[in-house]
């Protein structure tokens, strides 16, 4: 049984529909890249996945529990982690609370346990939360922030994580960096995750399978290999002739 | 020399009750975006029915204070359920209207239950303090306890816990708060009780430093709302500093021009800041979103 498995999800914006039909699976341990250009569903995917938006058909299950349609706060007290797009650090909390925050889907005991390890482990990750620890989230750069993000999604021991497009506006060395430790993640931590990208070549590198998203729809499946051997592929996603 | 003192302390003990008021305002702004005109009537609320318990019922003014503040808590839970709740996904002004029909309604149910005559709380006057020339009253004194009790209470609540960091979480980007298993909802109503609990400290306090009367919901209204503007909509420290600020400007400014214009000080601050910097002192321009 797949962790993460979405089946014949519709989801509308009003009364725009913006998912048709979207089937896919994530299985205990992969990285499965969602790719697919601008305005594709890509996010809308991710929301209807952390109950922002209620699939109006279709089933989304999280290790063969049904969450669509559940409110996004009992989503994430589940085990899922988010990483959304344009990072959304709480700008005027300080770094070591924005860490809190991620923690706060545990329950209390969980929290009195595991935080100071899982503290340590993201300060570890990124050496430079660490040393701006007591400042405000607003005033990190872009990278900072993304590696807040991702610590923060990591304090409370996420089950599968969503990552929204984590190199958005970030310079290739450090879009590198974030990338080498999405993999890390993975390995080592054996961590779940679901990586949407609109930079497809990147994550067709990390990531064992891919869907392509086409206009709410699933147009494509296949282990990364494949993807990226793909005819379509490579001229529309890899920009390669 | 003794004067100023005196009007400093004066200033102190206005503009801290204008700031606690002004941070149930903020609160609930920065979480739903829109100004709840009824909280400075369920500080009047809270000071008549410290009245009832205290003097009415001869209950011991503190615990007539605590009865006092713990019905206000549900006042204003009541309030939120009732008449807000339902509008969450309505048109962003029904809210703000709302919230006015409930200050009239506040207004009219103090007058039918405790009348239009200024009342007063009957505390003994005691020989009060000398510092510097001026004189507190004991009352004054208990005021500014009280006063930084309540704040130190509030600060500790929104730095130290868990809670508190969420409440903040939540002002800042309450999807994001809600994807890391945060209940808004349930936020939201805490933030009302301690808005409804700190705003009845404030009127109890008022009611003890002037009288009571129905129509302090309105002055209290005014100030503090004035407070969050100065300080800056949304920016839960900003409204307490503005409170401070209006306080001290009031008192100090009748040593310039004669007490009547006093109120008119805290409508002038008002007009100034609107007209040169809507954002306030320390809001951040965020103009598509500033709703009134």
């Amino acid at each position: 049984m797949a962790l993460l498995e979405l089946e014949n999800v519709d989801a509308f914006y009003g009364r725009v529909q913006a998912l048709h039909g979207v089937s896919m699976k994530v299985e205990e341990g992969e990285i499965v890249a969602l790719l697919g250009s601008n305005g594709a569903g890509k996010s809308t995917t991710l929301k209807t996945i952390s109950g922002l938006l209620r699939p109006q058909r279709g089933s989304v299950t999280l290790g063969g529990k049904s969450i669509g349609g559940l409110p996004a706060h009992a989503v994430a007290r589940l085990g899922v982690g988010h990483v959304p797009e344009g990072r959304r650090i709480f700008k005027s909390l300080t770094v070591l609370e924005n860490l809190k925050m991620g923690a706060y889907p545990c329950s209390p005991a969980q929290r009195a346990s595991a935080f100071k390890e899982n503290l340590d482990y993201v300060f570890d990750l990124f050496p430079r939360l660490k040393e701006r620890r007591n400042q405000r989230g607003g005033t990190l750069s872009g990278g900072e922030q993304q590696m807040l993000a991702i610590g923060r999604a990591l304090m409370m021991n996420p089950r599968i994580l969503l990552l929204d497009e984590p190199s958005m506006g970030l310079a290739p060395l450090l879009v590198d960096q974030i990338l080498d430790c999405i993999v890390e993640l993975n390995q080592k931590k054996g961590l779940t995750i679901l990586l949407v990208e609109q930079n497809a070549n990147q994550a067709l590198r990390i990531a064992s399978r891919g869907y392509i998203l086409q206009v709410g729809s699933i147009v494509l499946e296949g282990t990364a290999h494949e993807l990226r051997s793909d005819e379509n592929v490579r001229k529309t996603y890899l920009g390669e002739e | 020399m003794d004067v100023l003192v005196q009007l400093l302390i004066n200033g102190l003990v206005a503009g801290s009750i204008y700031g606690i008021v002004a941070v149930g305002y903020s609160m609930v702004y920065s979480i739903l975006r829109f100004v709840n005109f009824a909280h400075g009537y369920v500080a009047m609320i809270g000071m008549y029915l410290a009245y009832t318990f205290s003097v009415r019922m001869g209950m011991n003014f503190f615990l007539s204070a605590v009865s006092a503040i713990l019905l206000s808590c549900l006042l204003g839970w009541s309030v939120e359920r009732a008449a807000y709740r339902p509008l969450r996904r309505s048109f962003y002004l029904a809210p703000l209207i709302t919230s006015i029909g409930v200050s009239f309604l506040l207004e009219a149910i103090a007058l039918l239950v405790w009348g239009a005559d200024i009342r007063s709380y009957d505390i003994p006057v005691r020989e009060g303090l000398e510092v510097l020339g001026a004189r507190i009253t004991m009352v004054q004194i208990w005021i500014i306890a009280a006063l930084l009790l309540s704040l130190m209470v509030l600060m500790w609540l929104l730095n130290r816990t868990i809670l508190g960091v969420a409440i903040r979480a939540t002002a800042d980007d309450q999807d994001m708060a809600r994807m890391l298993g945060v209940d808004a909802d349930s936020i939201i109503v805490v933030v009302f009780l301690l808005g409804s609990a700190m705003a009845a400290v404030a009127g109890i306090l008022l009611g003890l430093e002037t009288n009571l009367q129905p129509t302090m919901g309105l002055v209290v209204t005014v100030k503090a709302f004035a407070a969050v503007i100065l300080g800056g909509l949304g920016n839960i420290y900003g409204g307490l500093i503005g409170g401070l600020l209006i306080g001290f400007a009031e008192n100090l400014g009748i040593w310039f021009i004669p007490a009547v214009w006093k109120d008119a000080i805290a409508y002038a601050i008002l007009l100034v800041i609107l007209l040169v910097k809507p954002s306030g002192l320390f809001g951040q321009r965020r103009e598509s979103e500033v709703k009134l």
